[in-house]
């Protein structure tokens, strides 16, 4: 199974993905708040996958992965948003995320696209 | 109750109802029922005990207010954790989930408007019933459930200004 990195404010979503991930197996090596702590997460960390939120302060989900993307071009990120305007998807996928989740997410479709992405290089 | 839009934008109203009811389905929040409709202004109403307030500024200006009273807000935290939870984790995780589900419930109510650039602002909680919300207009709708009861409110527009005196505090039944 897969190391997760879980990036959300919302300190309930970050334990619902965390929970529906660890029951499949994945683990959650760990959890950020703040697009601002991203990058050196994913440093220590070196997770296979992102989630990532778009909505956070300081330093928004889509900043972060640009961020997060030039530093680690092979980095995988699906983004976790409430929003899911098309504009926002695209830019979103443009900038480089693997995939679009809109809230709310349901188990199977998470674990489904975590999968999917894991697979794509594979 | 049918509101016509007004000033040339859209009535943002309904959606926001029919996302909160479509959302409180899909968490499995039984009796989810309306009750009061109100449009006022400018006047004061008085919030619940747990409230989120979410800005929208871009293409669609405005203010949407989630407000819930304890035992709806423990009901939420219970039907939302995906990991079952007691009362006392309830009550510890009830803000945050109506943070949440305020987010949702009014990112989904403006996904209509994919012609608008929308940018939602994060949920700005308030913890107290000893608060009043003012606005020179405002729509108002209240729910019951088994467990309690919640309003949904919105501020079709709203500039700065108004934003800075939204909210006002109670002492003993007066505005201070």
């Amino acid at each position: 199974m897969a190391k997760i990195m879980v990036v959300d404010d919302s300190g309930v979503m970050r334990k619902n993905i965390r929970a529906i991930l660890e029951r499949a197996g994945h683990e959650v090596v760990g959890e950020a708040a703040d697009g601002r702590e991203v990058l050196q997460h994913y440093i220590f960390h070196t997770p296979d996958v992102v989630t990532m939120d778009i909505s956070m302060p300081h330093l928004d989900g889509i900043e972060a992965l640009r961020g997060l993307l030039k530093v680690f071009p092979e980095a995988k990120v699906v983004i976790v948003s409430a929003m899911g305007q098309k504009a926002q998807v695209l830019e979103a996928i443009k900038s480089g995320a693997k995939s679009y989740l809109v809230k709310p997410i349901e188990g199977p479709v998470l674990l489904g696209t975590i999968q999917k992405v894991l697979q794509a290089d594979k | 109750m049918a509101l016509d839009s007004k000033d040339g934008l859209p009535d943002l109203f309904p959606s926001l109802l029919a996302a909160a009811e479509r959302y409180m389905e899909h968490l499995g929040l039984a009796g989810f029922r309306r009750l009061d409709a109100q449009e006022s202004g400018p006047s004061e109403l008085e919030l619940e005990d747990v409230t989120a307030f979410i800005q929208v500024s871009g293409g669609i200006q405005g203010g949407y207010l989630l407000s819930v009273d304890h035992g709806l807000s423990c009901q939420l935290a219970k039907l939302f954790m995906v990991d079952e939870i007691d009362e006392e984790e309830a009550s510890q995780y009830a803000s945050e989930v109506v943070a949440e589900v305020a987010n949702i419930v009014t990112a989904h109510s403006l996904k209509d408007h994919e012609d608008r650039e929308i940018l939602l602002g994060n949920p700005l909680m308030i913890l107290s019933r000893d608060m009043g919300m003012r606005a020179g207009f405002y729509q108002s709708q209240t729910y019951a459930a088994p467990g309690g009861r919640c309003r949904l409110i919105c501020i079709p527009k709203m500039d700065k200004t108004e934003l800075a005196s939204i909210v006002t505090v109670r002492t003993d039944g007066e505005e201070r």
